[in-house]
């Protein structure tokens, strides 16, 4: 039993996809027909189990269904016949009516009116100030400065309401000074906002100020300001809430004045200074009233003045333009790792900056995708770079060469096919005006925000412009534009937008807009310019770079090439007991010779040379690098003293090994790159036979020259010069290229959320999370 | 309320939210089964079938939405129907009203035939078995949970029970597919 329970276990597992080793499962299977069938009816079987779940919930649904459907014809037969009823009650009722009959309605109007006052009062005990002050400020909208009256002839409020005693009673008269001031230092010049710890917004527009003379502040300036916004730091600082014989509702209480060099300052009489005071109860009724000192040192308030009503701006800085979980995307996987984890800390050093990217850097990868959008594309000839296999298949998407690694997750990962030319809102445009000069326009408004998010998955830039194109219309107006470009959801979309009746305007927004307008349209031209040309600098460079590659790949080949034949021609050479070794390469195309024997008896035969002292010369080079697994780039040289060509030792690992067949001299030189820096190591004289251990030390590239081309000959010294220098070139570029692929992943990753009509976009979130796995992971595997 | 909203609130769990939106095709089922030569209560059963249908198909890993819902309830109806009254093979699509064209609906109306055998022998366990695994393979819960809700002494109990019942119902699954084999 046992044992058969752990074998439904081992095939539970398989079927729930936890299994971990399931190549060796599925070879089981494929030998086994038993467990085929088994696999096959536990599928079947747990199918069995969620279908019998879904029955009973459907069942339960289509019973509350036909129930409430019941009930409603229920409900409306109920109600028709009532409505009849009533009818024929009334023409029954109406032959013989009571002359009096009419009155009694109006009794029972009157008493309904006379408890109202009740419930209204049951009301106000709990929420004294609010209801009170509010049927008093409807009545009395603007109210006129009452004499100053002394304490004691504050009265209690008429009202039966009851009243704590610290609502109306000063006790306090001066104790606002307990308050402390803050200052703020501002520039005359400039348009400031300030945001206070309470949450207070001053909008001070520059020259907003002038002196007792009348002249405009033009330079810095103080702000002072005290503030008291919590309920409980008005009753603390004694402030009262009540104007005149009025009680008020209050959201808030501030002082502010301006200040330069000691003396206070007046606001000219042509600023528009606004202030926004965040709200802490529902009440859209609000005023703002002046404060009187009065003799007793108490304040009063006076002077009501009704909210302004603009549209409410935020700073360009503070909204997010970019697509839907863009910046999201973006920081989680800005640390996508490329090849191994130390080109991923080259990546973040080198374009990324801290934990979360900067805006700078999210703006250029988000404009970089400008490129999906454009018309004409310069096509690049793909070629390879030395760290690259031939490929012709290499795809390629934005102005970045995919090098060989693309190429490979192209083949493996079985990405779905990118569009050539991506239907979306352009970067450029969304660029061209998230900047702080748009500040104070429509466009720089959570309302605005909202709509972008929704423009974006429009995927239709005509969209944007409607906003864009009318800074000095209304949000309103702007929705009814772009709902009539959009059909179905999106049109639906933008018609609820529309619905939300946005008619206010920004302050002062009419005045600039011209301006503004020239300003988007010049820095749309300025980014295009920028971006054609950042592109085709870069198109270029890489061109240049793979031609150069090439060049130098070829080039190396050929001596490589060259010097293997050199070497081989050595190691048949050296079968021979003759010196001294030949001084040129030696053609391995001999000509053909003979060797005759006799044959005197049938059977096998054997043509052989006794070469045992020879054979013996033959011996074994290994050095076994430490950590050899950090190194890019790692090269071990055999330099064989007197001859003209230097041994590349066979890699495994962190193993070189190289067969000497000849009875020279070596000298060892191991050569390791790590981030383009050389690191190295040698020995004079190297012994075979024996593991030597190279641990390599940071060098210099001059030290390495010095050191393996001492005492070799030109020949040898330059070649060997050529072949670090090769090393160093292919190092550089391994580096180049990891940087290039982590962008390149990157803006695989993005690419479907930055344009939400692509067909990336529109597989199904765990396919697409999928995919980002497998970039991520086809990325960090080599 | 959109396929996609509906979709949606298939993927956050909110089954009976979403199946209660579906009931809205009732009428045009009921219908279709009468025209068919059904009665009401062949309309009912047929309709929650197809419910049940869709929920699967847009529960599985490749499921793209290329026709609307409502035609695929309609398709998926009339399909098995239609394999009910063993009348027909599986109708052509062609008649449809324009609303949906596709064929993965007569796909799932096979698949989900083959799921009718199982739960007979799901139907043959007791009662607590076909709790733990509704509880362990539809609502995904943890062992720890089942066995505290239905209070086994431990998890190791719970997972013990489990292949237990998966045990008593696979030989019942097994008869039962005999028995198919032989008609």
């Amino acid at each position: 039993m046992r044992n058969e329970l752990e074998y439904l276990a081992e095939i539970e597992s398989y079927v729930l996809g936890n299994m971990r080793d399931k190549a060796s499962f599925e070879q089981k299977m494929a030998s086994s027909t038993q467990l085929q069938q088994d696999v096959m009816m536990l599928k079947g079987l747990i199918q069995g189990i969620k279908v019998q779940a879904l029955r009973s919930e459907v069942q339960s649904v289509q019973q509350s269904y036909f129930i409430t459907k019941t009930v409603s014809w229920i409900g409306v037969a109920v109600v028709a016949t009532a409505i009849v009823l009533g009818l024929i009650y009334q023409m029954v009722n109406k032959s013989d009516a009571d002359p009096n009959a009419s009155n009694k309605p109006t009794e029972n109007t009157i008493h309904q009116s006379a408890t109202s006052p009740q419930k209204s009062v049951a009301m106000i005990d709990t929420s004294v100030v609010l209801s009170t002050k509010k049927s008093q400020v409807d009545k009395q909208p603007v109210r006129k400065q009452v004499p100053i009256a002394p304490e004691k002839e504050i009265d209690k409020p008429t009202t039966a309401i009851d009243v704590p005693e610290e609502l109306y009673q000063p006790k306090y008269p001066i104790a606002d000074s307990a308050l402390p001031y803050q200052y703020y230092q501002l520039a005359g010049n400039k348009n400031e906002v300030i945001e206070t710890p309470s949450g207070i917004i001053f909008s001070i527009p520059r020259n907003s100020f002038m002196d007792a003379a009348g002249n405009k502040i033009d330079d810095a300036y103080q702000l002072q300001i005290k503030e008291a916004i919590q309920f409980s730091d008005i009753m603390k600082a004694g402030l009262s809430t009540w104007s005149a014989n009025e009680l008020l509702e209050t959201s808030g209480m501030f002082f502010f004045n301006a200040i330069k060099d000691g003396k206070d300052l007046r606001i000219s009489p042509d600023a528009n200074i606004t202030v926004s005071i965040p709200k802490l109860q529902a009440a859209n009724d609000m005023q703002l009233f002046d404060g009187v000192r009065k003799t007793n040192g108490e304040i009063d308030w006076v002077n009501p003045q009704p909210q302004i009503q603009y549209l409410q701006t935020v700073s360009m800085n503070q909204l997010d333009f970019y697509p839907p979980a863009f910046e999201k995307i973006l920081n989680e996987f800005s640390g996508i790792p490329t090849p191994d984890i130390r080109m991923d800390r080259q990546i973040r050093d080198s374009v990324i900056a801290q934990d979360k990217v900067s805006k700078a850097y999210a703006d250029s990868v988000y404009l970089s995708f400008a490129e999906d959008i454009g018309k004409e594309k310069k096509k690049l000839q793909e070629t390879n770079n030395v760290t690259g296999a031939k490929n012709k298949n290499t795809w390629r998407r934005g102005g970045v060469r995919r090098d060989y690694l693309g190429f490979f997750i192209h083949l493996f990962a079985r990405r779905p096919k990118v569009d050539k030319y991506q239907r979306g809102v352009n970067p450029i445009t969304v660029l061209s005006f998230w900047r702080t000069e748009f500040n104070g326009t429509i466009l720089a408004t959570r309302a605005f925000e909202e709509r972008m998010k929704n423009i974006h998955y429009t995927c239709n830039e005509d969209v944007l412009r409607c906003y864009t194109d009318n800074m000095d219309k209304t949000i309103q107006y702007c929705d009814s534009l772009a709902a009539s470009k959009l059909t179905g959801v999106s049109k639906e979309n933008f018609l609820r937008f529309y619905e939300q009746k946005l008619t206010l305007r920004p302050i002062d927004s009419t005045s600039t807009t011209p301006e503004l307008m020239a300003l988007f349209a010049q820095k749309q031209q300025e980014l295009n310019e920028l971006f054609k040309r950042t592109s085709l600098a870069t198109l270029e460079k890489i061109e240049q770079e793979n031609q150069e590659a090439n060049r130098r790949t070829a080039e190396h080949n050929s001596q490589e090439s060259q010097r293997l034949r050199y070497n081989n021609s050595l190691v048949g050479l050296s079968r021979l007991p003759a010196f001294p070794w030949p001084v040129l390469p030696v053609s391995p195309v001999a000509t053909r010779n003979y060797n005759t024997f006799r044959v005197s008896s049938p059977g096998w035969k054997n043509a052989d040379a006794i070469r045992l002292e020879q054979m013996m010369q033959a011996r074994t080079f290994k050095v076994r690098v430490d950590s050899a697994s950090k190194f890019d780039i790692l090269e071990a040289y055999l330099i064989p003293d007197g001859q003209l060509s230097f041994i590349r030792m066979t890699r495994n690992g962190n193993e070189f090994t190289y067969i000497a067949n000849n009875p020279a001299d070596y000298k060892l030189a191991v050569v390791g790159y790590q981030q383009e820096m050389p690191f190295t190591y040698s020995q004079s004289n190297a012994s075979s036979g024996n593991n030597i251990k190279a641990s390599l030390s940071p060098s210099s590239e001059q030290e390495i020259k010095d050191f393996v081309s001492a005492g070799a000959s030109q020949k040898l010294s330059d070649d060997i010069l050529a072949e670090l220098d090769f090393l160093s070139f292919k190092a550089n570029d391994a580096k180049k290229a990891t940087v290039r692929k982590g962008i390149e992943n990157l803006r695989m990753i993005l690419l479907p959320y930055v344009f939400p009509c692509s067909q990336q976009a529109k597989l199904p979130p765990e396919k697409r999370k999928e995919q980002e796995k497998r970039i991520v992971s086809s990325a960090a595997v080599r | 309320m959109t396929d996609e909203q509906i979709i949606r609130l298939f993927r956050e769990g909110k089954r009976e939210k979403a199946f209660g939106k579906l009931y809205g095709q009732w009428p045009k089922i009921n219908r279709l089964i009468r025209q068919q030569g059904g009665n009401r209560d062949d309309a009912k059963d047929i309709f929650q079938e197809a419910l049940i249908v869709l929920y699967n198909r847009l529960e599985s890993q490749d499921f793209i939405l290329t026709g609307s819902l409502n035609g695929f309830i309609y398709q998926t109806s009339r399909n098995l129907y239609l394999k009910k009254t063993k009348k027909d093979s599986l109708s052509p699509v062609s008649t449809l009203d324009n609303e949906y064209v596709g064929e993965w609906a007569e796909e799932e109306t096979h698949a989900h035939t083959q799921t009718g055998l199982a739960e007979k022998a799901l139907e043959k366990l007791a009662e607590k078995c076909r709790e733990i695994l509704q509880f362990f393979y539809m609502e995904k819960r943890s062992m720890e949970w089942i066995a505290e809700r239905l209070g086994l002494k431990s998890e190791q109990a719970a997972k013990t029970q489990k292949y237990k019942c998966l045990e008593v119902a696979r030989n019942e699954y097994q008869i039962l597919l005999g028995k198919e084999d032989l008609v």
